[in-house]
This record gives structure tokens, C-alpha cells and sequence, in this order.
């Protein structure tokens, strides 16, 4: 396949999975770009499938920078801010938290468990999913159901403890 | 059948499952309530996991164009090293050959290093003139063949002799023996058999100076007919000869004399570096070639006696040859005692006061003229009151 017919048709989409994995745009926009100046080097036979494993890596590699988290949690913050905009200040508050515990949730997950469903949420296949993370392909269905599970649970963690803060404060 | 179990419920869900799985799993959840029940569950998972990740949209996404993806992947390229790509078996050969250049390039280089102080270049020049010297080529032709020129003395140096002096007709001592190991020496060296009288040996150098003279070649003794030291000793005596009185010239029929070419040179201005090189021999050896008893120093481990021109040598009478005594001290310090027995010139050499030499390298060498005749120089990396306290126990 070409390419550019590749760049045209996902560098969203790698976009996307990178910054629903690090939670920085411009970040995520630059690592993309990077997967792609190095397909160009390697001239991968699957191309989409490569270029999400290099996504994958460079975001593992960007997650172990503290100076990231640091940023990461200041980019949570204002995320919603660089949203268009919303109707009203309280829907764009609860927006704003919604985002900021789903992220929280999602920090939660195991790497493999958060990379497979970002990567199904893409639109990846159970064979594309296995390839990119080196599983087999029947354990891809475990893997997934074992994340969504946990994301749910995150999620409902993550909400008790705003709770709790809230109450205590 | 079994229940279902979470993975295949969600890869159901997902249209992940083959035909004949998606028909096995509808026919269980049809009679399978629990089944039903979890699958609704994973249905719910699903959905909301969607919906959650849907929260995570980034903002409008503006791609640059390939061009200019293409671009930096070619400002890289040009950027970046050429690998070379070498198949396993090549890449393992360059890497032995790799580690064995490393190898051999560190010990030419830990073995060109330069001395850094006057014993440890003393050391090397004498360690690797004893294997020079071994070689069988020489053993067999010792005392039979000239030595090769030598390169400067470092002795010469060590003291301070500024401006060398090509000198074309210096040739190095004959060699009589080489030292194998360390020889301890205690106290006086004897005089030995070897040692002909002093009317004898006049009368050699004059039979020596006769035949110089004439023009006739001199007679090349085998080893055998005339051992290389009593040879020696009347080159010395010749050249010694020239300057102390004329021999009759009607002498003849010398036995065991070379050519006068061995110390045969003219005589150095002080401050003159000749080229010359002390080789090793043994105590008895070196007396013969001074001509005298040996100056020693009691109670120091004595590891090398060498003999090479005085001209070498500040000071030193340039056609005698030097005897050089390298001595160890308790501390493993090198001392060296450099000797030269002047005899009758010594009138020339009266001026000569005792004196402490200083290197700017921070070596120090302690030289006087010792009533019998002896000029002594003693040098070692001590200090100077140590030097002249060892002069005094030179016997």
C-alpha cells in the first residue's frame, strides 16, 4: 500500500490513539509524524499495523518521562478549554470532569489492557490487535473484556474519591 | 455445553467469532440464562467503554502535508551515518579483526610510550639491549664482529651533555659477554687472571699504535686466539697510549689487537654528546675493560655492570671506555655509579671539583675525582646529601 494513501487515510486516527494515550495534542501529533517519517525509512509490508506498533512504543517511551506526567496533568486541565465551545459554563465544567476522570480511569489500566482497547476503539481487528502487541488472537477478546471491565471499575473509583473530596472538603 | 466464558462473550459482541463459534454461543445464550445475563453485562462494559474513550476526542487535527513528512524523512537519511550492512559471519570477522587492531595498536602504544624519568629509560635501554644482544646470530659472532652503531648515549643525556656530535668512526664496544640475569657483586671485584700486567699491556698498545701507524691492517683475532676483553683493553691502552708517549715502532707481532677504530674518535669538548651505548657484562669483564679494580658500593643489591665510551660521559676521557655499576637500594630506588680510572691524565682533569648536578627533571648526579685516579659520577632519583653520603662509601 502507499504511504501516503496510509497518511491520508489514519494519521487521525494515529492521532488520536496517541493523545487518548498521553494527553497531548501536539505531543501526539509530533509522535505521529515521527511514525510516519520512520515508515518511510523501513517501508513496513503492513503499514497501518506498524505504524500504531511505533505509535504504541513511542507513547510507552513518552509515559516513562516524568516531565510528561507533570505536563499530562496540566493538559487534562485544560483540554476542555481548547474544546469548542459549550453551551454553558456548568455543562462545560462537567465536561471538563468528565474527561479528567475518564483520563484518570484509563492511567489505571495495564499498558497491554489500555493499548487494546484504544487500538479497538480505532478500529483495529482481533488479528491487527494481536500483531501490534505480540498476544495471540484468542486471547484478544480476554484481554479486551478484562479492560473494559476494569475501566468501568476505574472510572467508578475514580468517581468516589472526587466524592470523597468533595465531602471532605 | 460448558458456559461462555468472558473473552469469547465480548469477541461475540465485537463480530470477532467464526461462523461456527457465533452459531455454538446463540445456541447456548438461547438456553442459558446466566449466559444471557453476563453477556448482557459484557454488552453494557462495551458500550460504556466506548462512550468513555469517545470523552478522550482530540481537537481539530491539521496533518502537514506528505511532502513534508517525506522531506524530514530525507533531511534524516542525509543527516545519519551510512550503515553498512554485513552479513553475520563477515560482521564477526570485522569484529575479531576490530578487537585485534585494538589490541595491538594499545601494546605498540603502552611500548612507544616515552620514559618519564632517567631510570626507567636506563631500564628499558638495558633490558632491551641484553635481548639484542642475546640474539644466537650475535652469540655466535661475539667478539668477532663489531657491534652495530648505536643510537645516543642516554647516559649522555642523563647528565646534561648539551649539543650532540656525529661522531661517524663511534663504534660501540665490542661485545665480550652479556649479563644473563642479575649478578650480586659484594664489596671489591678481585683482580682477575685475565688482567695482563701493565708491561704487557704497554706493549701491546705500542705494538697496536705501530701497526695504526703503517697502515697495515690489523690482525682479526678468532674469539678463540684472543678473547674479545683482553682485545678490548688494548684498544684503550692504544688510544691511551697516542696520548701519554710514543711506543717503539719496531714492536710487532701483536696478538689480539683490533683495530683502534673501537674508541678511536676525537676527543669531546665538555658539554659534547657522542652517539655510544653501554652494553652489559660481567664485573670481571668490565675491570679488564676499565683497566682497574672496580669502584663499588657495599651493601647495595648490584643488578647490572655495563661498559660503554667515556665519551658518553661529561668529563670522562673519551677514548677510555665507562663502566656504569646499576645499583638497587632497600627502597627500590636505581643508583648508578659510572666510573672511568683516568690513571696518569687524571693531572688533566685536576680541575675537576666535586659537584652536585642538578636535572631539571629533578635528577641529581654527584661527580668528583677520588685520589687514585678514579673519575666517579653517581646519580639516582634520591636526594643530594643522599648522593653524597653514598659517595662516601664508594670503595
Amino acid at each position: 500500500m502507499d504511504l501516503s494513501q496510509v497518511y491520508r487515510e489514519h494519521y487521525r486516527s494515529l492521532v488520536r490513539f496517541l493523545y487518548r494515550r498521553i494527553g497531548d495534542q501536539a505531543r501526539a501529533e509530533d509522535l505521529a509524524q515521527e511514525a510516519f517519517v520512520r515508515a518511510l525509512e523501513h517501508k513496513p509490508d503492513k503499514p497501518r499495523a506498524w505504524l500504531f506498533t511505533v505509535a504504541a512504543n513511542l507513547a510507552r517511551d513518552e509515559g516513562r518521562r516524568a516531565s510528561v506526567r507533570r505536563r499530562h496533568l496540566t493538559l487534562i486541565k485544560a483540554e476542555a478549554e481548547a474544546r469548542p465551545p459549550e453551551p454553558g459554563p456548568e455543562v462545560a465544567l462537567e465536561r471538563r470532569e468528565t474527561v479528567r476522570r475518564v483520563r484518570a480511569a484509563l492511567e489505571r489500566l495495564a499498558d497491554r489492557d489500555r493499548e487494546a482497547l484504544l487500538l479497538w476503539e480505532e478500529g483495529f481487528s482481533y488479528d491487527e490487535i494481536a500483531e501490534v502487541l505480540g498476544l495471540s488472537r484468542g486471547s484478544i477478546g480476554t484481554t479486551l473484556a478484562r479492560a473494559r471491565t476494569r475501566l468501568a471499575a476505574a472510572l467508578d473509583s475514580v468517581e468516589r474519591e472526587g466524592s470523597d473530596e468533595d465531602v471532605a472538603h | 455445553m460448558s458456559h461462555i466464558d468472558e473473552g469469547t462473550l465480548h469477541a461475540y459482541l465485537d463480530g470477532e467469532v467464526s461462523e461456527r463459534q457465533r452459531i455454538d454461543v446463540e445456541d447456548h445464550l438461547a438456553v442459558c440464562a446466566e449466559c444471557q445475563a453476563k453477556l448482557d453485562v459484557a454488552r453494557a462494559l462495551t458500550g460504556r467503554a466506548a462512550d468513555l474513550l469517545s470523552e478522550l476526542e482530540p481537537g481539530p487535527v491539521q496533518a502537514p502535508s506528505w511532502r513534508e513528512i517525506e522531506e524530514r524523512a530525507a533531511a534524516r537519511r542525509r543527516a545519519a551515518p551510512r550503515r553498512i550492512r554485513l552479513r553475520p559471519g563477515v560482521a564477526w570477522a570485522a569484529s575479531i579483526a576490530l578487537a585485534f587492531a585494538i589490541g595491538w595498536a594499545a601494546r605498540s602504544y603502552w611500548f612507544a610510550v616515552p620514559p618519564l624519568d632517567i631510570a626507567s629509560r636506563e631500564r628499558a635501554v638495558g633490558a632491551l639491549e641484553a635481548d639484542r644482544q642475546e640474539t644466537p646470530e650475535r652469540r655466535q659472532g661475539r667478539g668477532a664482529e663489531p657491534a652495530e652503531p648505536q643510537p645516543a648515549s642516554q647516559i649522555a643525556r642523563d647528565l646534561r651533555l648539551t649539543e650532540a656530535e656525529e661522531s661517524p668512526a663511534q663504534t660501540p664496544l665490542p661485545t665480550t659477554r652479556t649479563a644473563e640475569g642479575e649478578t650480586q657483586v659484594a664489596g671489591q671485584v678481585p683482580v682477575t687472571d685475565e688482567m695482563p700486567p701493565a708491561a704487557e699491556r704497554e706493549d701491546r698498545f705500542a705494538e697496536a699504535n705501530a701497526r695504526k701507524r703503517k697502515g697495515e691492517p690489523a690482525e682479526e683475532p678468532s674469539p678463540e686466539e684472543a678473547p674479545a676483553a683482553v682485545a678490548a683493553i688494548e684498544v684503550a691502552g692504544v688510544e691511551r697510549e697516542e696520548r701519554l708517549a710514543d711506543a717503539p715502532a719496531d714492536q710487532t707481532a701483536a696478538r689480539g689487537v683490533q683495530p683502534p677504530r673501537a674508541l678511536a674518535q676525537p676527543t669531546v669538548a665538555a658539554g659534547a654528546a657522542p652517539e655510544g651505548q653501554f652494553v652489559p657484562v660481567q664485573p670481571e669483564e668490565a675491570q679488564v675493560w676499565m683497566g682497574a679494580e672496580l669502584r663499588t658500593l657495599p651493601d647495595l643489591h648490584l643488578k647490572r655492570v655495563e661498559v660503554g665510551p667515556g665519551a658518553a660521559v661529561e668529563h670522562a676521557e673519551s677514548r677510555l671506555p665507562a663502566i656504569r655499576l646499576l645499583y638497587e637500594d632497600a627502597a627500590g630506588h636505581e643508583i648508578v655509579l659510572i666510573q672511568q680510572w683516568l690513571g696518569n691524565l687524571r693531572a688533566d682533569l685536576d680541575q675537576l671539583e666535586p659537584a652536585l648536578i642538578v636535572e631539571p627533571s629533578t635528577a641529581r648526579a654527584y661527580r668528583w675525582l677520588d685520589g687514585e685516579g678514579y673519575l666517579l659520577i653517581l646519580y639516582g632519583d634520591v636526594s643530594g646529601d643522599s648522593l653524597r653520603a653514598l659517595a662516601d662509601r664508594v670503595r
